[in-house]
């Protein structure tokens, strides 16, 4: 169980990392050539971090629900049945590594071309539909092996 | 030219220092070749001094000319202080003047007269302006935009105060046509709503509510409608958040998401429902009654709408789902998957009716798709497009779990930051805990702020999708030109009315 919470907070928290390195590159190179697209270039740029986020949410609520804070006793099969449930939020991380590709494509489409800021946020968070798809999926497993 | 030419290189780097030494007579030959390896002639200026000594006269020359400069620039500084606004209201003048020039060259002229055509909003009154500006001696002409110009017409939405400002979401999306639906209203409806489903907690949609209608310069970044836009939300988010997400991570009224997060999860996708089926009954219907387009109505937006609820009320059946978490005694009558949608089957009067729905609405929709298609192709392709929608219903309404999702997310990192703050502070003993107190305060209050900066960007983002490709993809066409009136963009003058 704390392997699953484990898992489920750094997975997506690296790749996240990777994604808004990704993003922020773009963004860097942006800034440099005109300074008053920096701000908006930085909403791209957190929008591969949110798969960091979701992750730290499915792990939170299993330490929570666990009561591991507490210091309870867990058996293995519930811990099992909780590390089953952890899987697609600790996959979903996964996804931030697209998006971030995603995001630098659109900072530089944005860069070029103002007008398309809205299209490419679209973009962008289109991919982010199957992230919080993973997290929701271990929240309701959760809920149902009785874990929260 | 064998060992006529000497040369010898210094220096590090990019740019390096060559001496050649050779015969007079031999440059023409040579200066090509230097040419040809980029190199630069370096011109030694005539100082009848030992070098030393010149170098340290050049560096006084340059000192003297380093304070010239500084001197300089302070003066434009002053000057710039003190003309600034002169030069800028003359510049204005100016500039307006030469829009004005320029624009006469698209007027058609004859001997004694002029012919001026343009675009007005249909509710300016022109006559008065016109006969105080020719004495009466004008003729004016305004018709209603003929059909093959309703492609042209440029747009300017018309929409009472608070929902004008939820415009610039149209705006970003693209303006709609002229004959089209202008989706303002409704979004002024569900965008906040939406977004304060997302956010979900009280105590952040108050303190956003404060940030962005204080006007402090640090909110005055964004743009004003954005700020009035927000002011709405956060409100919203008060009020919801105080149901669902309770204040800073504390105590919420209805339901705690963290203990039972299916009670929202039920509410967000009958939301979603319900806003899919004003896309199609409402705004679709609305968008063909302004086109006259009696035949989409019938036979393509109204059928939708049925399958829809059918298609909903029976996959609620089939899953057992049941209204008691929102306080009211209904529970779809449960089913099987297989016996729900089999209309031959034995079954109660609810999931008749809506099989009745479904299996009308698909009937509709599939002659329809067969009436309304051109070709052999379309007319094949048309029907397995309207049963194939279906798919993409529960892709739309699955979509809307994010509203539940995010909401959570919320509630769980505020709740986390509660958490670490509180088992930092429980050891302590009176006398260190009233010192820690309040920087623990204040690393609280920062916490929060970042966790209001991050999910109220990512709830407006994912609120603007729910609406850009779930909403508007069921009527919306957009792609209509703003409406961009001629007139002086005056920021430093001012037109004195006498």
């Amino acid at each position: 169980m704390v392997l699953a919470a484990g898992l489920a907070i750094a997975i997506p928290g690296i790749i996240s990392g990777m994604g808004v390195g990704i993003a922020g590159v773009a963004a860097a190179a942006v800034a440099s050539e005109d300074p008053k697209k920096a701000y908006k270039a930085f909403v791209f740029e957190v929008l591969p971090g949110t798969q960091g986020i979701y992750g730290f949410v499915a792990g939170f609520l299993i330490i929570i629900g666990a009561g591991l804070s507490a210091g309870a006793e867990v058996t293995v099969p519930v811990g099992l049945a909780v590390l089953a449930a952890a899987v697609p939020a600790i996959l979903q991380g996964f996804t931030a590594y697209p998006q971030g590709l995603v995001a630098s494509a659109s900072i530089t489409a944005f860069a070029k071309r103002p007008e398309v800021f809205a299209p490419g946020l679209m973009y962008t968070v289109m991919v982010e539909l199957y992230a919080i798809l993973g997290l929701l999926a271990t929240i309701l497993m959760l809920t149902f092996i009785g874990a929260l | 030219m064998g060992q006529k030419v000497f040369v010898s290189m210094f220096g590090k780097g990019e740019r390096r220092i060559l001496i050649a030494a050779y015969r007079a007579r031999d440059q023409q030959k040579l200066l090509p070749m230097l040419y040809r390896f980029e190199i630069e002639l370096l011109e030694i200026p005539r100082i009848p001094r030992t070098p030393r000594k010149a170098i340290q006269e050049l560096e006084k020359q340059l000192e003297g000319l380093a304070k010239e400069r500084a001197d300089f620039e302070i003066e434009r500084k002053k000057l710039a202080k003190a003309e600034a606004r002169e030069v800028s209201k003359l510049l204005e003048l100016l500039e307006i003047q030469m829009e004005r020039l320029g624009c006469a060259g698209l007027f058609g002229f004859t001997d004694a007269t002029v012919v001026i055509e343009g675009w007005v909003p249909e509710k300016a009154d022109l006559d008065p302006i016109l006969s105080a500006a020719t004495n009466g001696r004008h003729i004016i002409r305004i018709y209603k935009p003929q059909k093959v110009e309703v492609e042209a017409v440029p747009i300017q939405l018309e929409n009472p105060k608070g929902v004008g400002d939820f415009e610039l979401i149209t705006e970003m999306y693209g303006l709609p046509k002229y004959d089209e639906v202008d989706p303002t209203p409704f979004l002024a409806f569900t965008f906040p709503l939406f977004f304060a489903i997302c956010l979900s907690d009280a105590g952040y949609g108050l303190l956003l509510g404060l940030f962005m209608g204080s006007g402090i310069w640090f909110a005055k970044a964004f743009p004003r409608s954005l700020r009035r836009m927000m002011v709405v939300g956060a409100a919203c988010t008060v009020v919801i958040g105080a149901l669902i997400g309770g204040w800073f991570g504390f105590a919420p009224l209805w339901i705690n998401p963290m203990e039972n997060p299916i009670p929202i999860l039920k509410l967000a996708v009958f939301i979603g429902i319900l806003h899919i089926i004003v896309g199609f009954g409402v705004a679709a219907a609305l968008k063909d009654f302004f086109r006259r387009d009696w035949r989409n109505l019938i036979l393509n937006h109204i059928p939708r709408v049925l399958v829809v609820i059918g298609f909903f009320g029976l996959s609620f059946c089939a899953l057992g789902v049941s209204l008691s978490d929102f306080g009211i005694d209904f529970t779809f009558s449960k089913m099987n998957l297989f016996e729900a949608f089999n209309p031959l089957a034995l079954a109660p009067v609810m999931v008749v009716a809506f099989r009745i729905l479904l299996y009308v609405g698909l009937g509709i929709g599939i002659t329809g798709a067969v009436l309304m298609a051109k070709g052999l192709r379309e007319r094949l392709s048309g029907p397995i497009n309207v049963v194939y929608g279906i798919t993409g219903l529960v892709a739309d309404a699955a979509s809307y779990s994010r509203l539940m999702a995010l909401g959570i997310a919320t509630g769980i990192i505020a709740y986390a930051i509660n958490y670490i703050g509180g088992w930092l502070y429980e050891p302590l003993s009176p006398p260190l805990s009233y010192i820690v107190l309040v920087p623990l305060l204040i690393a609280l209050f920062a916490a929060h702020c970042f966790n209001i900066f991050i999910q109220s960007l990512g709830a407006f983002i994912h609120t603007m999708r729910l609406h850009y490709v779930e909403f508007f993809g069921k009527f919306y066409e957009g792609g209509g030109e703003k409406f961009t009136p001629f007139k002086a963009k005056r920021m430093f003058t001012k037109v004195k009315r006498r």
